[in-house]
C-alpha cells in the first residue's frame, strides 16, 4: 500500500504524449499504478485539444519527433505561450534544444523516469 | 478524478483489460476515464494499426475491445482470424460508445456503472465543443 502522504502527491494530472503506442501504454500504466492520474496522447495536436479543456494538468511528458504535424517542439512552445504554469519533461531519442524542466533520454528505465517526475514535481 | 494508489480488482485476480480503439480524443480519454473508474485497466489507441499493434505485442491478456465503427470494421477483420475468441464492440456515435462502456462497468470489476452514461456524454460533448482536437 502506498502511504496516504505520497497518495496526496501523486493526486497530480500527468499528460503523455508519445506516438510509439507500446512505449505510450507502458509508461501509462506505470504511472497509474504508481497512483498518478495519467492522460494519453498519441501526438501533439491531440495534446493541445487535451490542454484546452484539462485545467487539471500539472505536468506533460512528451516525446520530440512525433508525426501528425505538431511535433514536441512546437508542443512545448505552445506550453511555454499558453500554459507556463505547466511542467514538462521531454523523452526522447533526440537532443532537446527548447527549455523543460527534465529530460530523460531513450530507452530509459520506468523507474528513472518515476524519479525525474517526482522531482519535477517538487517531492 | 479521485485517484487510487492500487488498482482494484476482484479476489486477488489480475484486473479486466479493455482496449478502447477510438480516433476522436475526446471520447477516448473520457471513456477511457469512465472505464478506470469502474476497475478496469485501458489501452488507448488512436487507430486500428496501433489496437493491432497492441493486440499482437502487448503481454498483457485484452479481454474485450470497444472502438468506433470506423477502425472497428477493419480491426474485425483482423481478430476474426488472429483473435477470433476476442470480443469486439462496435459503438457508432457518442451517445451509443456511452452505454457500450456503462455496460461494460456493469459487468465489470466493481460491478457498477460510476455514474449516469447521459452525464458522460454531455462531457464529451462539452470537451467536443471546446477543443479542436478530433483527428478526421
Amino acid at each position: 500500500m502506498v502511504p496516504a502522504e505520497v497518495v496526496a502527491f501523486r493526486a497530480a494530472v500527468i499528460l503523455v504524449v508519445e506516438d510509439e503506442v507500446l512505449i505510450r501504454i507502458s509508461v501509462c500504466d506505470y504511472l497509474r499504478a504508481a497512483g498518478f492520474t495519467v492522460m494519453e496522447a498519441g501526438n501533439g495536436r491531440e495534446a493541445l485539444a487535451i490542454l484546452k479543456v484539462r485545467a487539471d494538468i500539472a505536468l506533460v511528458l512528451t516525446d520530440i519527433h512525433m508525426s501528425d504535424g505538431t511535433d514536441g517542439v512546437a508542443l512545448i512552445r505552445e506550453i511555454r505561450k499558453s500554459y507556463p504554469a505547466i511542467k514538462v519533461i521531454t523523452a526522447s531519442a533526440y537532443r532537446n534544444t527548447e527549455p523543460v524542466e527534465a529530460t530523460v533520454a531513450k530507452p530509459y528505465r520506468l523507474e528513472r523516469l518515476l524519479a525525474v517526475i517526482e522531482s519535477v514535481l517538487g517531492r | 478524478m479521485k485517484n487510487t494508489a492500487t488498482r482494484p480488482h476482484i479476489g486477488g485476480g489480475r484486473p479486466t483489460t479493455v482496449l478502447l480503439l477510438q480516433q476522436d480524443v475526446f471520447i477516448r480519454t473520457s471513456i477511457a476515464e469512465y472505464l478506470r473508474i469502474c476497475g478496469y485497466r485501458v489501452f488507448e489507441a488512436l487507430s486500428t494499426d496501433e489496437a493491432i499493434g497492441i493486440l499482437e505485442k502487448s503481454p498483457e491478456t485484452i479481454g474485450v475491445v470497444l472502438s468506433d465503427a470506423e477502425n472497428g470494421f477493419a480491426l474485425s477483420r483482423w481478430t476474426k482470424t488472429n483473435r477470433p475468441k476476442l470480443r469486439v464492440i462496435l459503438a457508432a456515435s457518442v451517445e451509443r460508445t456511452a452505454r457500450a462502456a456503462a455496460n461494460l462497468c456493469d459487468s465489470g470489476p466493481q460491478g457498477k456503472r460510476p455514474y449516469d452514461p447521459q452525464l458522460l456524454v454531455q462531457r464529451i460533448k462539452v470537451s467536443q465543443a471546446g477543443g479542436d482536437g478530433s483527428s478526421s
